[in-house]
């Protein structure tokens, strides 16, 4: 059964005389699989928010059916299984964020101590910690985006839907959204995300819909979208010329033309990382966001029947002290580290 | 529950933090100390009572179901305009949780407003009537006549409706009905003689009242017996009466012979050793005057028996609970008005109810009217018009909203030391909490759950 299913969803939005005046979202139909991370992808305006908050409940089809965890999107039960970060960060400006975290954590039915331990988790995650006394309302934009992806996962809901995640997030923070959503797909979490961020979506998903006006133009995996079969590259040291020379000879002979060449460039998010993570090191402090690594550990609990059990035993430290990646050449082996710290931490009793 | 609670607990938060719930105890406090000073009273004990209990703790009332009426509909609507609400309803929370929250967060702050004005209330009153404040002859008036609680028991209503009728029926018979005036205007100027008669006692003449008294527990050593004379001689002649008061069997009658002007309001104090015997109190008045000085009792006013049966303090708490139970029912209006409408709206609405409310009485009269007429002249009054029908239940559908909600003011029954029974208080909490807020829960729910939510609303 897919976590997702949507069939023939149009979205028609009427003014008050109810009469037709935007055609948000025309016809699409998809399904979202359980563990997969999907992209919703599209210029602004395409209708992503729209297809979200229809699954969400807060807007009904014009036409279409749409099915959440096998039951109508506006069912209450269908929600406790469900964390949502909406396009802006709607919180109550006069509540601090452990006041934030709590309320929503009663809304689930969680107990005192549940509630308290995920909070202090999150916030360590998401480096807020030590803005715990402040009210959300003089935060950041990019803080308070934080606070609303706490709360999204307050619950470790099973089918996590972010509208625009890394919208207003410093690249720190982007990258880990991404290590957040690979995390929270290895433990078969379900999540939707919505971006325009190319980059970040070709990161993390597994699948896409590119959306413009409201139709779908395009779906598949990312891979099977983006692989150019007729080309291949190859990748090696830096080499003298002298020992480069045969090897190119090699190819051009084999190949009957010139070989393309050049030195890897590093992308900049990773470029901006380095940077970032040298100057904290070397001891700046910053009101904002701390720099920080990891993902809560409830998070990472493997998703099983006693996981609830887990929860409740005494929790070892948070991965804090993960050393960040020690400035990698490319972005391949910057996924490949990123990966091995994933698996590293979703290793049992990581962090202790 | 634990939802419930926690957005109860948030609206408080955010009362508290936002500093309306300050300014507004602060504005409170200020008029309950302030009016007093300023509003003229007319001197004696009863007057400050009244000022103190039904003026000012009054205005607090007015003052905190302005703010319930503000309070109630932003409750919702405002968390739907600032789209917060898209973070609450994508959470496992039903709507008549939702609004439980938000109602059950104004109950407990009206509560405790409230609560904190009629200690200051009670605080003043204490203060300023403390020991050695008062000469000894105020003290007992006090303590015996103000700060009581006493049952208001009416007396039966003189039937003279069955004289009414035969009376139209014989100028019917002998075709003296005049042409020019409605059956239903006749009905009523002949009703409103009748009743004038009724209450009037010529020279030599006598009226008896009929009460059945309410259990009372224990025995009471003097009771009180308020009355009103309408004007019916030119002041200021003093009128001559006796009163005899006592049980309809077996009773030891306490008589009285009195004199006083002709009009206003009188009271006559009696021992409780009249209240002895069973059946119902009689209380008789007879004409002491010489011939030509009759007495009229004012027939809307009347007489009534005041018997004491309790404690002033806890008459005041019950007063309290049922002004509470008022404004828990308007926050109950307002966050179903927020549910439904945006905020201007709901206000707006809320407050049209609101002085459909305070105009019952009219529309009781409207509804009432039609009905009473074609019962009471069968065959007389020609059959209403389908404009009339519909109008006809319209008001009774509306009468059948409104009446129910209507109290009399508990704040002026304490002021007055008018009994409050609990049963009042028990089933002011069933008709305005269980059965209308209740039903405004269900609607508002309904109304949630088909509302698209994230739809903008301005
Ligand atoms: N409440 C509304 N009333 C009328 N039109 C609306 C409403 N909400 C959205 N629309 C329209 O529907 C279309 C899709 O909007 P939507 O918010 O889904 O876009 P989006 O893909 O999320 O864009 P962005 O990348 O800017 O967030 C737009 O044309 C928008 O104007
Ligand atoms: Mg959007």
């Amino acid at each position: 059964m897919p976590v997702v299913e949507a069939r023939a969803v149009t979205k028609v939005f009427r003014d008050f005389w109810r009469r037709p005046k935007v055609r948000a979202v025309d016809g699409i139909s998809f399904e979202v699989r359980r563990g997969e991370v999907f992209g919703l992808l599209g210029p602004n305006g395409s209708g992503k928010s729209t297809t979200l908050k229809m699954i969400l409940g807060l807007l009904h089809p014009t036409r279409g059916q749409l099915a959440v965890l096998g039951r109508s999107p506006r069912e209450v039960r269908a929600k406790a299984r469900v964390g949502y970060l909406p396009e802006e960060s709607y919180l109550y400006p006069y509540l601090t964020p452990d006041e934030t975290l709590d309320f929503y954590g009663r809304l689930f039915d969680l107990n005192a101590r549940e509630r308290k331990q995920r909070t202090a988790q999150l916030l360590e995650m998401l480096g807020l910690q030590h803005a715990r006394r402040r009210t959300v309302g003089e935060f950041s934009k990019g803080m308070a985006r934080r606070i609303g992806l706490a709360q999204a996962l307050i619950n470790d809901p099973d089918l996590v839907v972010l509208d625009e995640p890394t919208s207003g997030l410093d690249p720190l923070g982007c990258r880990q959204v991404k290590d957040l959503i690979l995390t929270l797909a290895k433990r078969g979490k379900t999540i939707l995300v919505s971006s325009h961020q190319l980059a970040d979506v070709e990161d993390v998903c597994d699948r896409v819909a590119i959306l413009y006006s409201g139709r779908i133009q395009a779906m598949g995996s990312v891979q099977s979208l983006l692989e150019d079969t007729h080309q291949c590259r190859v990748t090696f040291p830096d080499l003298p010329a002298a020992q480069m020379q045969p090897l190119l000879a090699a190819f051009r002979t084999a190949l009957g033309t010139e070989p393309g060449i050049e030195h890897p460039r590093r992308d900049l998010e990773q470029f901006f990382l380095d940077v970032v993570e040298k100057a904290r090191r070397a001891g700046g402090e910053s009101s904002g966001a701390a720099a920080t690594q990891g993902v809560a550990d409830y998070l990472k609990a493997p998703a099983s029947p006693e996981s609830a059990l887990q929860n409740l035993l005494p929790q070892p430290a948070a991965p804090a002290a993960t050393p960040p990646p020690s400035a990698p050449v490319d972005n391949a082996a910057a996924l490949r580290e990123a990966d091995e710290k994933l698996k590293q931490l979703l290793k049992p009793g990581s962090g202790a | 529950m634990r939802t419930v609670w926690a957005i109860a607990l948030l609206s408080l938060r955010n009362a508290v933090r936002s500093r309306v719930v300050v300014l507004l105890l602060a504005v409170l406090v200020l008029g309950v100390i302030g009016i007093p000073l300023t509003v003229k009273s007319d001197g004696t004990l009863a007057g400050y009572v009244q000022i103190l209990v039904r003026y000012t703790l009054g205005f607090s009332m007015g003052v905190l179901l302005l703010a319930t009426v503000w309070a109630g509909c932003a409750a919702v609507a405002s968390e739907i305009q600032r789209r917060q609400i898209h973070l609450l309803v994508t959470k496992p929370v039903s709507p008549a949780q939702l609004w439980l929250g938000k109602w059950l967060g104004l109950v407990i702050l009206n509560t405790v407003v409230l609560a904190v004005c009629a200690s200051v209330t009670y605080g003043l009153l204490r203060w300023n009537t403390r020991a050695g404040q008062l000469s000894t002859a105020d003290a007992q008036k006090l303590a015996g006549e103000i700060m009581v609680a006493r049952a208001r028991v009416a007396p039966e209503p003189f039937a003279v409706e069955p004289r009414v009728r035969q009376r139209l029926a014989d100028l019917q018979t002998r075709g003296e009905l005049p042409t020019n005036m409605a059956p239903e205007a006749i009905y009523k100027t002949l009703l409103g003689v009748a009743q004038l008669e009724a209450h009037t006692v010529a020279p030599g003449g006598k009226i008896t009242w009929r009460c059945e008294l309410p259990a009372l527990g224990g025995s009471a050593p003097e009771f009180q017996v308020r009355y009103k004379l309408a004007a019916a001689a030119l002041a200021p002649l003093r009128l001559q009466g006796r009163w005899s008061v006592h049980r309809e069997r077996a009773g030891q009658p306490f008589e009285l012979v009195t004199e006083h002007p002709a009009q206003g309001q009188q009271s006559l104090t009696v021992p409780g050793t009249a209240l002895a015997g069973e059946g119902a109190l009689l209380v008789e008045y007879a004409n002491l005057n010489e011939a030509g000085v009759t007495l009229l009792f004012d027939p809307e006013a009347g007489l009534a028996v005041l018997v004491p049966v309790g404690g002033w303090l806890s008459n005041f708490l019950r007063a309290l609970l049922i002004s509470d139970c008022l404004l828990a029912l308007v926050a109950a209006l307002g966050v179903t008005a927020g549910s439904l409408f945006s905020l201007p709206v709901a206000a707006f609405v809320v407050f049209q109810l609101l002085i459909m409310f305070s105009t019952a009485g009219m529309i009781h009269s409207f509804a009432t009217r039609e009905a009473s007429f074609a019962a009471a002249l069968p065959g007389m009054v020609k059959a209403p018009g389908w404009v009339d029908v519909v109008m006809s239940w319209f008001y009774r559908m509306l009468e059948v909203l409104i009446m129910p909600m209507q109290n009399d003011d508990p704040l002026a029954m304490v002021a007055t030391g008018e009994w409050i029974a609990w049963p009042v208080v028990a089933w002011t909490f069933v008709k305005q909490i269980l059965l209308a807020s209740g039903l405004l829960l269900l609607l508002a729910a309904a109304a949630l759950r088909r509302r698209e939510l994230a739809l903008p609303t301005d």
